[in-house]
């Protein structure tokens, strides 16, 4: 039975199954809307630092294929495979997201949901509809999250009038910034990094002719090998002299005096380097404020790049998959549009970092990133900024560790990526996970009170110090704990005879001493009911255990034409618990004027409500053989607060 | 014909690993030759691929000689590509993990294995004889999958925990760490003897460290069966 969550409810993971696989399925539809479903993963700071975690349709997987997009499926619109075990450190948060293409607004959605399964069974759903959106055109629908190394799910439900752009402004718009301060950082430490890697997106967005290429076929060579970091140094200076020399060409105009491409290039670095062409264009001239709009541009633009397919015409689907369409997409486009957080500056301090840093990489991972020189090409065209290989090598060097250490010890990798084809089943062999792993989620639940439903079939009772004994049904004992005695409990003489006449008879046994109890009984579903000095009338087959502290007694149900003359029940009353057990999950009814049952189906009423029998007797000559085509109904009728219980399940 | 919406959700996972859950009551198997199988003779329910069944393995025959009287051999051997669905009239099913460690099953839970573990019959001293068909167990030691079954969502309960032994109802034993130590236990009185049991006559009680696996159901009738 999948767990139903609310906007704003959070669960954890290992709560909902053991599991680490999971599918995570999105339906949001709506008539006329064209819905783009996504999955953000996000770093600690809530900001999509590595923009190969970004999983929408033209990058159906990260590059080490812990998360997958699955297309539609199974009545969901997009689905995602999540395996959480195998999320590379620094992805704290994956944000699975919806966007409207087009006109329209999340109002006219109809219902939808997101829910997980886990190995072929729904745990969790969250279901929403237009009513709790209005004219928002982007939602976060839900967010599987670390927190102290456990995972959890949270049903996000929240909406963003701006749509994608806000979306990704609210995941990447700042990195911009960030990039932008971490770049003046490394500008000042190391003088190649900052200038000539800022330069290089500026010029593409441009239609700079001239700097670009030159630059490029030289800068190619460099990013590909990653491990020679001076190689690229070397090859850089020489070749864009211009950019790199000066550590901060961007504060200082001085750069100007130069050439007028090379004035250009600097600043932009600055500035926002995604910024549309337009802009740029507008800013150039001015050159004066270098920082201030970046942010804000790059967000928007930035974003918009990989989301949309179609006008990224140069972000090649194919190469994708190991994660770089973004800056395969550059080359092509202007502005930088296809690094979806990062606006085009991260290019050159923040974004190499991380982002070759899977090159260095690669060579262990067996999948992926098959082609480590068609990465480096879409590169070439940008790097004019050559310099930036020389990030590089200190960057790589720490994200390279985390994110990838698991795999290459994680021979499985490859298999996963095939698991879908169901002929070939390659079998991902981690380590083994052991004992402990498999049987966590049945751990017995930690103790406390004297009754406690340790799963839907078994109950523990802890006979605690106080010695108050309790009685359940004979044979009822799976295990035990601790000094339990058990003894035959006799009905006493009238007992038996009352028992043998009405039929409520109860083979008992009682329970003392110190210690736990696990009582279950053919894996009838079972539920306490604790009494507070009121009264509950229990058919007696339907009593595993009660404390021996409560009354009970047999109480009679006249009516007439009743067969045997009437109907018999035990009732308990006084303070304690009654342990009754149902075939399936039961119904609990409040009792309203009109409320009735099967008197072979009701399971326990509270005695508050009287109890009438309506339907005598039908009979039913064409019943089938066995059955004597008897049928009595029960009404029941009493105060509110009174109810019924009912089982799926015909005695 | 498509797949219809009423049965959306219920499709095959993507394979995750040697052994999975499809829903609580089935295990899917990825088979690759090379890697057999040991399973429940009756247990498939279904199949996909190239998968062939050995009924009557000759390991298994010595191994399992003295296990339940020899009316039909207990497992039958597994082997080829494809996946494997195998499950037991509805009781729920856990796969195990074995790393170098050690699981003593009960011989009616235990629903397949990987055929390169070490296994073995044994005997539970003193109890047999009390069981009615007699309990066997089933010693499972290596690095590997193991499925269990029971009926119910079972429990495990740490032995260690308290200073008292664990008893446990033998019916409704599914499985144990090697390393514990077992004995039986009659509870039974003067006062049964004429007739007056607590219905709970013998148990079975582990002292030691390591852990119990206890279904919420006495039926420990052995349902799976050959048919034809």
């Amino acid at each position: 039975m999948p767990r139903e969550l609310q906007r704003g409810h959070k669960a954890r993971i290992s709560d909902l199954t053991a599991g680490t696989d999971l599918y995570i399925g999105v339906r949001i539809a709506g008539a006329g809307l064209t819905l783009d479903i996504s999955c953000f993963g996000l770093d600690a700071a809530e900001r999509l630092s590595d923009d190969r975690y970004f999983i929408f349709f033209n990058q159906p997987k990260s590059p080490e294929e812990s998360l997958q997009l699955l297309g539609a499926q199974a009545g969901d619109n997009e689905s995602f495979r999540v395996t959480l075990e195998r999320v590379p450190q620094h992805v704290q948060r994956l944000s699975f997201t919806a966007t409207i293409d087009g006109a329209g607004q999340m109002s006219q959605i109809g219902p939808g949901h997101l829910r997980i399964v886990a190995g072929g069974q729904e745990v969790a759903r969250y279901a929403f509809d237009g009513s709790e959106f209005s004219t928002e055109r982007a939602v976060m629908l839900g967010d599987i999250y670390r927190k102290d190394d456990v995972w959890r799910f949270a049903a996000v439900g929240q909406g963003f009038d701006g749509g994608l752009e806000a979306l990704l402004k609210h995941f990447g718009g700042e990195i911009a910034e960030e990039t932008a301060e971490e770049a003046g950082e490394a500008a000042g430490a190391a003088q190649q990094g900052s200038a000539p890697g800022f330069a290089p997106p500026a010029a593409e967005p441009q239609p700079v002719p001239g700097f670009a290429p030159p630059p490029g076929p030289a800068a190619s060579p460099a990013p590909p090998q990653p491990p020679a970091p001076v190689q690229p140094q070397a090859q850089a200076q020489p070749q864009a002299p211009a950019p790199q020399p000066e550590p901060q060409p961007q504060p200082q105009p001085p750069a100007q005096p130069q050439t007028a491409q090379q004035a250009q290039a600097p600043q932009h670095p600055h500035q926002p380097q995604a910024q549309p062409p337009a802009q740029q264009f507008a800013q150039a001239p001015p050159q004066a404020q270098p920082g201030p709009p970046a942010p804000d541009v790059h967000g928007a633009p930035t974003v918009a790049g990989p989301i949309v397919p179609p006008g990224g015409a140069a972000v090649p689907p194919p190469p994708g998959p190991p994660g770089h369409p973004g800056h395969a997409g550059q080359p092509g486009q202007p502005g930088h549009p296809g690094e979806p957080g990062h606006p085009g500056q991260p290019g050159q301090s923040g974004f190499p970092g991380p982002q070759q840093a899977p090159f260095p990489g690669q060579p262990r991972p067996p999948q992926g990133y098959t082609q480590p020189g068609a990465p480096a090409q879409p590169y070439a065209p940008q790097q004019p900024p050559a310099p930036q290989p020389p990030g590089q090598p200190a960057v790589p060097g720490q994200q390279l560790t985390n994110p990838f250490a698991p795999q290459p010890g994680a021979p499985g990798a490859p298999g996963f990526g095939q698991g879908q084809a169901p002929h070939v089943p390659q079998i991902p062999q981690g380590p083994a996970a052991g004992i402990g792993a498999a049987l966590e989620k049945y751990r017995e639940v930690p103790t406390g009170q004297r009754w406690t439903l340790q799963n839907p079939a078994l109950v523990r009772a802890d006979l605690g110090t106080d010695g108050r004994p309790l009685l359940a049904k004979q044979g009822s004992m799976v295990l035990y704990q601790g000094k339990v005695d058990f003894a035959y409990k006799g009905a006493g003489f009238t007992g038996r005879i009352v028992g043998n006449a009405t039929g409520q008879e109860m083979q008992l046994m009682r329970c003392t001493g110190r210690g736990q109890v696990f009582l279950a009984e053919n894996g009838a579903h079972l539920h306490p009911v604790e009494l507070q000095g009121d009264a509950l009338c229990v058919s007696a087959e339907n009593v595993l255990a009660f404390d021996e502290s409560l009354q009970h007694e047999v109480r009679r149900i006249e009516g007439h034409g009743i067969p045997g003359g009437a109907l018999f029940t035990m009732q308990f009353s006084g303070t304690g618990t009654v342990v009754v057990k149902t075939q399936g999950s039961p119904v609990v009814l409040p009792v309203t004027p009109t409320t009735f049952a099967d008197a072979q189906s009701v399971v326990a009423w509270s005695a508050a409500a009287q109890v009438i029998v309506t339907s005598q007797v039908r009979l039913h000559r064409n019943a089938y053989p066995g059955h004597s085509g008897e049928t009595v109904n029960l009404q029941f009728r009493g105060a509110p607060g009174n109810f019924i219980v009912v089982q799926p399940y015909e005695v | 014909m498509n797949q219809p919406a009423a049965l959306a959700g219920y499709a095959a996972q993507p394979v995750a690993a040697r052994m999975q859950n499809h829903g609580s009551h089935m295990v899917k198997v990825a088979m690759q030759s090379g890697q057999d199988l040991f399973a429940r003779p009756g247990s498939m329910v279904a199949y996909e691929g190239f998968v062939q069944y050995e009924a009557n393995p000759p390991a298994v025959r010595q191994m399992a000689s003295q296990w339940l009287t020899g009316e039909h051999n207990p497992l039958m051997l597994c082997r080829g590509d494809g996946l494997l669905y195998l499950a037991d009239y509805g009781a729920d099913v856990v796969c195990v993990n074995l790393a170098e460690e050690s699981l003593s099953v009960n011989g009616t839970n235990l629903l397949a294995f990987d055929a390169h573990l070490q296994w073995g019959v044994e005997r539970v001293k003193g109890l047999a004889k009390f069981a009615g068909q007699g309990l066997f167990n089933v010693g499972v030691r290596g690095t590997g999958w193991v499925a269990l079954t029971s009926r119910g969502a079972p429990i495990v309960v740490d032995c260690g925990r308290g200073e008292d032994e664990t008893y446990v109802d033998p019916d409704a034993l599914v499985a144990w760490s090697s390393g514990l130590k077992m004995k039986g236990k009659r509870s039974m009185k003067a006062g049964a003897l004429i007739g007056r049991g607590s219905g709970e006559a013998y148990q079975i009680g582990f002292s030691g460290q390591g852990f119990v696996v206890v279904q919420p159901s006495e039926d420990s009738s052995d349902r799976v069966r050959v048919r034809g």
